[in-house]
């Protein structure tokens, strides 16, 4: 491109240059020689007239032809040598004695090249009664064409280091003209090369800064899709490693108890225990594979709405929590202070009683407090879940929505959860356009914030 | 070959299924839940073996071998069969390190083989009016010598290793003949009638329906 740039208008420019070059040339040329003849003319007519009247005054003399003749040639050869001076030959011949002349065209003015030489002549009779004689008249002009091919030759040579120097001119314009392309041109093979943090440093306000100014925009967003795929697969082989993990430990113990049933020889108490583990472990990924398909069922849904009373929900989780909450000690509080909300109720009961589980399980041995709450905001509604068990540690928060993910690292399964829970939960809020946030306090208790936006 | 194991896993299914297969072929197990119960444990028994778990509430399986003052064989059994974790783990001073879900029938064999090692293993096995010395391969029946063919000898020593566990015919024939033998099972059968003949053992080598043979001890 700049390179086109470049050859087009350096052809251009040297096109214009060389042809007003050769057009001053041959009209100078031409002015010079036609300048010379006409100077040439001039003389030619002052030493006819001034030659005619010296030879009349010889002829008014009366001398014989002999006399005559030598008188005339000496004051030719007089007129000549002074004339020689100017670069002018003259001669003249007497036509009574050579006979007829072999005279062209009359006076008339030629150009004449004589080997290297250049001449201007002129050949014409002398006026009056001296009309027999001729008067050759050539003056030498090489000099001057030497002197006029010499400024032709300059100014050649100034035309070829003029374009020379118009060259790197021109070249250092148009680079700089190119630069900003010749940047977004290295910035987007940087970006090519999987350099996706790449921008270019915007100058000025034109339409090379606009372009810039576009390229980096494109830059960005490609830089964030990009980080998202790529998060995106970090957190699907987390969950892919995490799923084998989970399913590995049950199936460890199914197939294990099978073998020991069929190699061992048990009693019927051993054999019952053993056959329990095995549909404990089945039950278990049963749980695993509900869970998950729940959760497959909630990518894109569009719940059903209606409006849910919330203090009969409330009362509902309640009653269904009940014999858990009396087995562990614990203690649980419902304060409603809106009557209704929108959402699809059974994924809304279902998301309540899994903070309520949870809740549950955080509360230690001897016994706690759950407290469940409905609030109105100015730009929605809020239900939180608040407990005041053992609490989460500060840099498990933001992955407690993972997945199978376990704030206890051992993983233990003690509890009988199957660390699907908040994900459901979190998907549950999302199809409802809800927002989930966690605040923890180790030792001090776990609240679970939903927010429900009218829009 | 009886030892005293300590299983250290949290998973309470995988914990007693290892101490009841671990409890078939003679051994004693102690199991605890976490990884803090095993310095306890061990400051009260001299234990022959500790099977242990990564991933443990309390304290993990490295931190726990890290910490280990006296000198127990030690094999991993976890579900973390990543080849960094194998080679934490060995590096640590582990003897052997079992990835979940394990066979039944292998974690025994690598058991035997740490304490075969460690010089743990029992090199003789007395039952009724029969001594078998595993070390010279020697069978008395009656407190006279017996002949025995190699392979005989081979599935006498594989039943008794594996106890009170039933053992296919395939597996028996794998041991005794190897991967590639073309015969068939039969000849298991054949081997182990002239045993149980030799040896008096009717009673003792059970045959398992559809399976193969059990040597049955009471414990």
């Amino acid at each position: 491109m700049r390179l086109k740039t470049f050859f087009a208008t350096y052809l251009l420019f040297l096109c214009i240059l060389f042809s007003s070059v050769g057009i001053v040339s041959v009209y100078m040329t031409s002015s010079q020689v036609s300048m010379l003849k006409e100077k040439s003319a001039g003389q030619y007519q002052a030493i006819a007239h001034s030659l005619s009247r010296d030879i009349a005054v010889l002829y008014g003399r009366g001398m014989d032809l002999v006399d005559f003749s030598l008188a005339v040639d000496n004051l030719v050869s007089g007129y000549a040598r002074y004339y020689i001076r100017q670069n002018v030959h003259i001669s003249i011949a007497d036509l009574t004695l050579s006979g007829q002349g072999n005279l062209l065209s009359e006076g008339e003015v030629s150009f004449v090249i004589q080997g290297a030489e250049y001449f201007i002549y002129i050949a014409g009779f002398l006026p009056g009664r001296l009309g027999y004689f001729q008067l050759n008249y050539s003056l030498n002009v090489t000099e001057n064409i030497a002197d006029m091919q010499n400024i032709q030759r300059i100014l050649l040579f100034s035309a070829i280091v003029f374009s020379i120097v118009a060259a790197f001119a021109l070249y250092f314009i148009l680079s700089s003209i190119f630069k900003p392309l010749s940047i977004v041109a290295k910035a987007s093979r940087k970006i090519a090369n999987g350099q996706f943090g790449e921008r270019i440093n915007v100058k000025g306000n034109n339409e090379l800064a606009q372009v810039a100014l576009d390229f980096n925009k494109m830059a960005g967003k490609v830089e964030r899709q990009i980080i998202f795929l790529e998060e995106e697969a970090v957190s699907k082989q987390q969950f892919v490693d995490n799923f084998a993990h989970e399913i590995r430990t049950p199936l460890t113990s199914i197939y294990g108890y099978a073998e020991y049933l069929q190699k061992a020889s048990l009693d019927e108490k051993e054999t019952i225990e053993s056959a329990g583990y095995i549909m404990d472990e089945a039950n278990h990924m049963r749980k695993i594979a509900n869970s998950l398909l729940e959760l497959a069922t909630l990518r894109n849904y569009q719940p059903v709405k209606s409006p849910i009373s919330i203090p009969a929900l409330f009362e509902d989780i309640g009653q269904t929590m009940e014999a858990s909450l009396r087995k562990h000690n614990v203690r649980m509080v419902c304060q409603s202070d809106i009557d209704t909300i929108d959402g699809q109720e059974d994924l809304i009961r279902s998301l309540l009683l899994n903070l309520c589980c949870n809740a549950l399980k955080a509360c230690p041995p001897a016994g706690g407090n759950i407290r469940l709450e409905a609030k109105v905001l100015p730009n929605g509604t809020l239900i939180s879940v608040i407990d005041d068990g053992c609490g989460i540690p500060k840099e498990s928060l933001p992955e407690i929505a993972e997945p199978f993910y376990r704030v206890d690292k051992s993983r233990s399964r003690e509890d009988g959860g199957i660390g699907l829970g908040l994900t459901l939960c979190n998907k549950i809020a999302e199809v409802h356009n809800a927002e989930m946030a966690v605040e923890s306090t180790v030792g001090e208790g776990t609240s679970v914030h939903v927010t429900f936006t009218t829009s | 070959m009886v030892a005293l194991i300590l299983i250290v896993e949290d998973e309470k299914a995988i914990n007693t299924l290892i101490k009841k297969n671990l409890e078939l072929v003679g051994h004693t197990c102690v199991s605890v839940f976490d990884g803090e119960s095993v310095f306890n444990e061990i400051e009260r028994y001299d234990f022959d073996l500790i099977l242990l778990d990564i991933m443990l509430p309390k304290l993990d399986g490295f931190q726990v071998i890290e910490e280990i003052a006296v000198d127990i064989p030690i094999i991993f059994l976890t579900a973390r069969g990543r080849v960094q974790d194998k080679i934490r783990g060995l590096k640590l001073g582990a003897d052997d390190y079992i990835v979940k879900p394990f066979d039944m029938l292998e974690l025994q064999a690598r058991i035997e083989s740490v304490l075969r090692r460690t010089n743990k293993a029992d090199k003789l096995f007395c039952l009724r009016d029969v001594k078998v010395d595993l070390s010279s391969r020697q069978v008395l029946y009656k407190n006279e010598a017996v002949d025995f063919a190699p392979q005989e000898f081979i599935l006498i020593e594989a039943l008794i290793k594996n106890r009170n566990i039933a053992m296919s015919r395939d597996k028996l024939l794998e041991i005794a003949w190897g991967y590639d033998y073309g015969g068939d099972t039969r000849t298991v059968d054949v081997h182990i009638h002239n045993i149980r003949k030799k040896l008096g053992w009717e009673d003792v080598i059970k045959t398992v329906y559809k399976l193969g043979y059990r040597l049955e001890v009471k414990l």
